[in-house]
């Protein structure tokens, strides 16, 4: 089953893919999941959106390299800056005196298609979930729009990332914690997208950066 | 000159020149007459060097020294590991029984002055930090003012304890141990609410305990602990190739060149890649290597940030934060000199 | 035309399958016999097929809350239509849960005026979705498969204006 599963939901709709930034990203994606440039750091999981797959709000990553972790950190960015590292799978929030409260993530193709630097637009819970087109032409028996709950592949809590499709959100797939997968952006385990959720005011500025590519 | 010529050309040099011992013989072309890098490391440190039951190597730097025979005899495998304790490390290395001492060594002043070695470089930066049971829930060292502080007798660590919270006007009672077993057990135990002792030690430690999650490690680095490679003084040349190599596998994890991809990083377009795999700029010749040294060694071991994660991060039981070891670009302080 | 919205739990018959099992009664088609798991006797459906032929705009929803906005959102899906169509043997063309391939399904009716949509054969099939409640413009359904159920949601369909 899943067949055709390697397809983003990081996409909220065909509604707003108007600019022409946002167009040029879909129409030269080719809809089938190519190699991503993640450094070499690990393969890809195919892993899609498994729209239902449950998982709580107090799901965390509690141990392992993975889990939510005070680290230290050196930049020139403002405390409360969110910093997102798709190479390394790990988003910080800066914290004083060159420190950052580090979690782990998951980042899936669309999450590698685009760094720079935007603010919060937009916090939802339980966020509701609208397939792209390209998701729906491959998996025709989902429903065009589904409402946000515990089984809805966006998880617990989403923020958006300024005017972009682009977004920080939950998972039901807490395993894929760590892991660059098919789909989505940057995803979280349920608990700690919602302990980010409460830290993360609207206007944020975020700030996403990959490793160099060759 | 190829390979051949001139490892022909360094016997030549070796029969022809008499020298006042052997270590003064340029130890490229020794390495090279010999066909194996003699690399000491570590007779057993998780994470850095480690022989499993069939006796093969791994570790943080057990994988530099395959990296310098990656670059030098074209072979990372060309490697003979000669594990040395503490004590022995440096004799080992000023008597010629090994070419490169890769073994979780401080860089400091009085070594490089009384020892008549060098350091090329920083590979590991470590450092004295504080290890608490999560309960408490502190997330900084500057919240441990009024603790019980379990640490090991003898140590840097001891003194530096005391200099930190002199330095920060909090007081502490000191719980002394005579081995990091105790001390871990202090802390187990509640007999103190702090263990101390170096970052990277501090996560080999935590894995004793019955619940690693239950303890953390404060991101705070109280002393300086630079870890590097180590070379004879009287060898420029040969210190420049381990120096090199380090640097090599840090650029490479700036521009984005991996084990993975480093063959099709050949037909790369960007000056700093081409250099760094040697299709442009002639930079091996001058290391008295070939263009295909820095090539060899990404493609043998990875980048930095490969050797770092496999062996110490987050693909290994270790899992310590990349912290000051991370780009300077990207939050550390690693900050490589360029090729050119 | 409305349905009830009685809930049936595949379980709920679980009892009834067990004792048919142990007699030996296989015959699925039997009248007044409820024999494959979790499916029932048929019956005539409560309203007729074609009324679900066209395009329908598509949402799905979890809790009861969402259930309003669910609708509107499928109203609004129909940029993105959802077409149901005649089948060549008297059927009608549509997917089952995880399965690109479209298929000729039936309408199939259930004692108490319930309705199934699935492949030929008892209704209650776990392929089969349950229609929960029908109108001329509304109708909401749900698959029988309590695992694509809670993965996929309570589906409402709108038509869509011709």
């Amino acid at each position: 089953m899943f067949s055709g599963r390697n397809l983003s939901f990081c996409a909220i709709g065909a509604a707003v893919l108007t600019s022409v930034f946002l167009a040029g990203v879909f129409v030269a994606r080719p809809a089938i999941a190519q190699p991503m440039p993640i450094g070499g750091m690990g393969s890809v999981l195919d892993i899609g959106d498994e729209p239902g797959r449950i998982s709580t709000e107090e799901t965390v990553i509690s141990d392992g390299p993975f889990a939510r972790q005070m680290v230290f950190f050196r930049t020139t960015e403002a405390p409360g800056t969110v910093i997102i590292h798709t190479s390394e799978r790990f988003l910080y929030i800066v914290q004083p005196k060159n420190r950052a409260l580090r979690y782990g993530i998951g980042v899936g193709r669309d999450g590698f298609q685009w760094s720079g630097l935007v603010r919060i637009s937009r916090k939802a819970e339980w966020p509701d979930w609208t397939p792209p087109a390209e998701m729906i032409q491959r998996q025709p028996y989902l429903p065009r729009f589904m409402a946000g709950g515990p089984g809805n592949p966006m998880g617990a809590r989403a923020l958006y990332l300024g005017e972009t499709v682009y977004r920080i959100h939950g998972t039901n797939q807490p395993e894929t914690i760590g892991s660059a997968v098919s789909s989505g952006c940057f995803r979280l385990a349920n608990g700690d997208v919602i302990d980010l959720y409460a830290r993360i005011p609207l206007g944020t500025k975020v700030v996403v950066r990959h490793g160099a590519s060759i | 000159m190829s390979t051949e010529a001139r490892a022909f050309a360094g016997v030549l040099f070796a029969l022809t020149i008499s020298f006042a011992s052997a270590v003064s013989a340029g130890t490229l072309d020794t390495v090279r007459q010999r066909g194996t890098l003699a690399c000491g490391v570590n007779q057993g440190l998780f994470g850095f060097a480690e022989r499993n039951d069939k006796g093969v190597w791994s570790g943080f730097d057990v994988d530099f020294c395959r990296a310098v025979a990656a670059a030098s005899l074209g072979d990372p495998d060309k490697v003979s590991f000669v594990p040395l304790s503490a004590a022995e490390r440096f004799d080992a290395l000023r008597e010629g029984k090994i070419d490169l001492l890769s073994r979780n060594s401080t860089w400091t002043l009085e070594r490089e002055a009384d020892l008549s070695v060098l350091f090329a470089g920083i590979t590991y930066h470590d450092g004295q930090s504080f290890m608490v049971m999560r309960k408490p829930d502190v997330t900084s060292a500057l919240e441990l003012d009024g603790s019980k502080v379990c640490v090991q007798t003898g140590t840097t660590s001891q003194a530096n304890l005391a200099d930190f919270f002199r330095a920060n006007s909090m007081k502490y009672e000191e719980r002394p141990f005579p081995t990091p077993a105790d001390a871990l057990k202090g802390l187990a135990d509640g007999q103190c609410d702090v263990l101390t002792a170096d970052q990277s030690a501090l996560y080999a430690m935590r894995l004793e305990l019955k619940k690693p999650s239950e303890a953390v490690i404060l991101p705070d680095v109280i002393s300086k602990e630079p870890l590097g490679p180590v070379t004879r003084a009287d060898d420029p040349a040969w210190f420049n190739v381990v120096k090199w190599v380090n640097f090599a596998l840090v650029n490479a994890e700036e521009v984005g060149v991996t084990s993975q991809n480093a063959t099709e990083a050949s037909g790369s377009t960007k000056p700093d890649v081409r250099r760094l795999v040697g299709v442009e700029g002639g930079l091996g010749k001058k290391l008295g290597l070939d263009d295909a040294w820095a090539l060899r060694a990404v493609k043998s071991v990875g980048n930095y940030a490969e050797v770092y994660e496999r062996n110490v991060g987050t693909k290994s039981r270790l899992g310590i934060p990349r912290g000051l070891n991370q780009l300077w670009s990207m939050g550390g302080i690693l900050y490589a000199p360029p090729l050119r | 035309m409305t349905l009830s919205s009685k809930i049936v739990w595949p379980g709920a018959a679980a009892a009834v399958v067990l004792a048919a099992t142990l007699a030996g009664c296989a015959d699925t088609r039997q009248e007044g016999g409820t024999l494959m798991p979790g499916t029932m006797a048929s019956a005539p459906p409560p309203f007729p097929q074609d009324k679900l032929l066209g395009n329908w705009g598509i949402a799905s929803y979890r809790d009861e809350k969402d259930r309003k906005r669910t609708e509107a959102q499928a109203r609004s899906q129909c940029k993105l239509p959802y077409t149901i169509s005649r089948g060549p043997t008297d059927g009608i063309m549509m997917h089952v849960a995880d399965d690109p391939q479209i298929h000729e399904l039936k309408l199939k009716g259930a004692p108490g005026g319930k309705a199934y949509i699935g492949f030929e054969g008892p209704p209650g099939d776990p392929q089969d979705r349950e229609v929960i409640s029908f109108t001329e413009n509304v109708i909401v359904m749900r698959f029988v498969d309590p695992d694509a159920n809670s993965r996929y949601g309570t589906f409402v369909y709108v038509r869509c204006p011709a």
